[in-house]
């Protein structure tokens, strides 16, 4: 086999395993639908899209998660004559579902295309342009150590082939090599190929001309140089967060169910996920569920105004960030400010034309999207922090209670992290807890929670999950981070960790579950660290 | 005798993801002309224009699936004698039975290894034409 061959196969694998979370997660959430509401035609879609899970994964090398797939498939089968199913059924259809997500781990080490390529399932590779060897040896360093793939260009041409073929998680180029041509040819090879990677440019000249000439490149983030290499790492990972090509959500709510509906299509075409509804006193409860990134508010609806929906979300701490656009025939100017005054963030006027709805919406989405990743995340970790993850809990259990499925939350707490701190330096404990949180992230599913709860400590939320299941994955997990050798400057050295798990409904409230995962991680703890305990 | 060689192959998948690698296997690794297919329906639509040595065809497809196209085929004169074959996860022996008496040369399981994809099909092609 030639090497093009081998790229595009490469290419390929790794489109494919950067899907793969979404494809389990969109099974996960069909099952859920169906739990709450049984449809035989949705069962057989279902059904189908495992049946293409089994063949599709297996082809592509992913053979643990073929078979689950495919026992999955043998399971649901004989049920597609059926009007209903039963709990044990369902128990059963979950448990098989979560089994999964643990495949996807084990064929990762088996698979013997992706295994080269990714060690995790995103994307870390880097594209650096730059003629400075000095610095270019030092950031590989850096970036090597916070796991990502450095490969550097000293030509544009060449960058410029490399990003077709394999897109990476940003992009850094020194303003050297970025004039009106070279900026032009970027700008058509995104374009073209509907590519989305951040920018990052870099010079030793910060006036406003070249700075301009970086904006018009798009760059994300200009820095000047000399460049510290750690902050450029840390910056380079909130940038992949947000590099995410998760699609906006969209709430509308309109009681024109038809015009919502028109609403919807044209966000849907830009390619952002919608939902409509046409009941403003159902706002809350929809927006627990749908979780939507923006709001599109009319301001005319019989049981209560948009202007006055808006306000009682501003009165809750946890929808302050929500960016709410109000729609309305309303050309009065001081009625448009009232409503913006009550905590509207932009006023659309009806008729509105497509192309600026979309791009209020998409502006508008997006700059909250940072800001909450700032507010809601955590600085080193980029993970939930504590009060998000509480609230997030609070979500998850309402959800759980409703459906009457499981749910795992699980404590983590790095072994002996001070004595990592003290021997080694806290740039390493930093290390270590990063590298923590880049494991977690990668390893759940998109709709896990994942946290830091304190210092050296994490939580992990596992909506309907069995508490087996969350043991097996954790354990997994445990395992595989002990193996992993941190260099410090004199000395190679592995850290562990101990996990506490306990599991809804067996403990019903946050507090208790907190708890009890709280004393279970100390019990790992007592009976010799490095394992997982559940209760 | 003078053995055919194996060049044009119709191919028959509605999965776009196995579709695409099989295409690599098959183009750059096979050398071979191949023309895609989505549906069972597709393939009756193209098979005239692009006159096939082999027909390689999914089972499980929307609109049409496989086994109902290759019934279809097998009515036309003119394409009862080009081999056919099948790539699928129902490889149950009552349903090996039916492929084999539709007169199918060989049936490659599903999931496959896209590296031994064209092996395989000269192996069977060798077989057929030996």
């Amino acid at each position: 086999m030639d090497n093009r061959t081998q790229e595009k196969l490469q290419a390929l694998f790794i489109d494919y395993t950067k899907r793969l979370p979404n494809i389990i997660q969109n099974l996960d959430t069909h099952w859920q639908q169906l739990c709450e509401h049984y449809e035989a035609q949705s069962f057989a879609d279902f059904h189908r899209a495992v049946h293409t899970l089994c063949g599709t994964s297996g082809t592509y090398g992913y053979t643990a998660l073929s078979k689950s797939a495919r026992q999955l498939e043998v399971y649901l089968k004989p049920l597609l004559n059926e009007s209903s199913l039963d709990n044990d059924k369902k128990t059963k259809i979950t448990h098989l579902l979560n089994q999964l997500q643990i495949s996807i781990q084990d064929s990762e080490q088996s698979n013997e295309f992706a295994s080269p390529l990714s060690v995790s399932t995103s994307n870390k590779l880097i594209y650096v342009v730059d003629q400075d060897e000095y610095f270019l040896s030092e950031l590989k360093n850096e970036l090597t150590q916070a796991s990502y793939e450095m490969q550097q260009f000293n030509q544009f041409p060449a960058l410029l082939e490399a990003l077709q073929k394999i897109p990476p998680a940003a992009l850094v180029v020194d303003m050297n090599f970025l004039n009106d041509e070279t900026i032009k040819e970027l700008l058509a090879l995104e374009k073209e190929n509907d590519l989305v990677v951040p920018l990052f440019c870099m010079s030793t000249n910060g006036d406003l001309v070249t700075r301009l000439q970086a904006i018009r490149a798009g760059c994300k983030l200009f820095l000047e140089k000399p460049i510290d290499t750690f902050y450029l790492t840390k910056t380079l990972d909130l940038a992949c967060g947000f590099a995410s090509t998760d699609p906006f959500r969209i709430l509308i709510i309109d009681d024109s169910p038809s015009l919502a509906e028109y609403y919807s299509l044209i966000l849907q075409d830009a390619g952002m996920l919608t939902q409509t509804l046409s009941s403003p006193l159902q706002a809350i409860e929809t927006i627990i569920e749908f979780k939507p990134d923006l709001l599109l508010l009319d301001i005319y609806m019989p049981e209560c105004s948009g202007i006055e929906l808006a306000g009682v979300l501003r009165q809750s701490q946890k929808y302050t960030h929500l960016p709410i656009i109000f729609l309305s025939s309303e050309g009065d100017k001081f009625k448009q400010l009232a409503a913006l005054g009550l905590g509207g963030d932009d006023f659309l006027t009806k008729p509105i034309l497509p192309q600026h709805l979309v791009a209020a919406v998409r502006t508008r989405a997006k700059r909250a999207g940072i800001l909450s990743s700032y507010m809601t995340r955590d600085s080193l970790t980029s993970l939930l922090n504590h009060t998000n993850l509480l609230h997030q809990l609070d979500i998850e259990l309402m959800h759980a209670t409703r459906l009457n499925l499981q749910l795992a939350f699980v404590m983590i707490d790095i072994d002996l992290f001070k004595s990592v701190n003290d021997r080694f330096g806290h740039l390493m404990g930093d290390r270590v807890l990063k590298k923590l949180s880049e494991m977690l992230i990668s390893r759940f599913r998109k709709n896990d929670s994942v946290g830091r709860y304190g210092g050296e400590e994490f939580a992990v939320i596992l909506p309907n999950t069995h508490i087996n299941d969350a043991r097996k994955l954790l354990d997994h997990l445990r395992d595989k981070f002990s193996k992993i050798r941190f260099n410090s400057e004199t000395e190679e050295f592995s850290v562990s960790f101990s996990v506490g798990i306990a599991s809804f409904p067996k403990f019903k409230t946050a507090h208790a579950l907190i708890e009890a995962a709280d004393q279970a991680m100390y019990k790992a703890k007592q009976n010799g660290r490095n394992q997982v305990v559940i209760v | 005798m003078q053995r055919q060689p194996l060049t044009r192959i119709l191919y028959a998948e509605d999965e776009k993801d196995i579709r695409a690698i099989a295409q690599i296997a098959l183009e750059d690794i096979g050398h071979f002309t191949v023309e895609y297919c989505g549906t069972g329906r597709e393939v009756l639509e193209k098979v005239n224009r692009f006159h096939p040595d082999l027909f390689l065809i999914d089972v499980m497809m929307p609109e049409m699936d496989g086994l109902t196209a290759l019934k279809e085929l097998r009515k036309q004169g003119d394409f009862v004698n080009i081999p056919a074959i099948l790539m699928t996860a129902k490889i149950q022996p009552e349903e090996l039975e039916e492929y084999r008496k539709m007169g199918v040369l060989d049936v490659i399981p599903k999931p496959f290894d896209p590296m031994k994809l064209v092996d395989k099909i000269n192996q069977v092609w060798t077989k057929y034409h030996g």
